[in-house]
């Protein structure tokens, strides 16, 4: 019952106004860039291939994919960490919440780049 | 409710009273939401923009112009990496502006995008002109 969202007023301890949905659109955002970047390693390990008919990067898709995996999978224990509990809304994020986020796209464009450069032309 | 009279404005002089050494003020955690959502739709900005610079590089046949994929899809991916490490400290000014009661912050990516993506636009013109005339 714990993860059940708090009802309307509950927040006695918080003197903000209430949240409304924000939380729950906050966690569909994450939804949304994790599930970006789990396709675009997927795009990379199984689709550049058969599209390009060229060799495949699978040390690369593979690391794009894992880095999907991680963000999403970071982005979703973050928000069951951060869920609200009664009494009080959930809390807001801080840094170490957003920065794999960051980091992890960052580095997919860097494997894009050795990608872009590795090819011969 | 009426405990939302004892929130200080988030642009008014009353924020700035309430300083406890570095002790977070009560904000509206939906600004603070909306903020979080922010950063990540500027994550999935640099995520598509990394992903347009993969398509250009890897899906597109040779151009006539030597390394004229690169040309295109290079300065976008490497505008991807900057707004993904940008819009973290972005999201970091804009929390900090919210927390001491500050107005926010100006942002420089809406330009920086704008410019990268125009001469980059320019760039794919003039060798889609070239690559024209000389097949």
């Amino acid at each position: 019952m714990s993860d059940v969202a708090p009802e309307v007023g509950a927040f006695e301890e918080y003197e903000g106004p209430h949240p409304g949905l924000a939380a729950e659109r906050t966690d569909l955002a994450w939804s949304r860039s994790g599930l970006a970047v789990g396709a675009c390693g997927v795009i990379v390990l199984r689709g550049l291939p058969s599209i390009t008919g060229s060799p495949s990067e699978p040390i690369i898709g593979g690391v794009i994919l894992v880095l999907g995996g991680i963000t999403w999978g970071l982005g979703r224990w973050s928000a069951h960490r951060r869920r609200p509990r009664p009494g009080r809304p959930r809390p807001v994020a801080v840094w170490r919440d957003l920065a794999p986020a960051a980091y992890g796209t960052a580095a997919v464009g860097i494997a894009g780049l050795v990608l872009a450069y590795l090819r011969p032309y | 409710m009426d405990a939302a009279d004892d929130v200080p404005a988030l642009d008014g002089p009353a924020a700035s009273d309430s300083a406890g050494g570095g002790e977070a003020i009560p904000i509206d955690v939906r600004f603070s939401y909306a903020n979080e959502r922010t950063f990540l739709a500027w994550n999935r900005t640099a995520l598509a923009l990394v992903t347009a610079g993969l398509a250009v590089t890897q899906l597109l046949p040779p151009f006539e112009v030597p390394g004229g994929r690169r040309m295109i899809g290079v300065p976008l991916i490497v505008l991807g990496i900057v707004v993904a490490l940008s819009s973290l400290r972005q999201w970091q000014r804009n929390e900090r502006a919210m927390v001491e009661g500050r107005s926010l912050p100006a942002s420089p990516l809406p330009f920086l995008v704008a410019l990268v993506i125009g001469v980059t636009a320019i760039v794919a013109l003039g060798l889609a002109l070239f690559a024209s005339q000389s097949s």
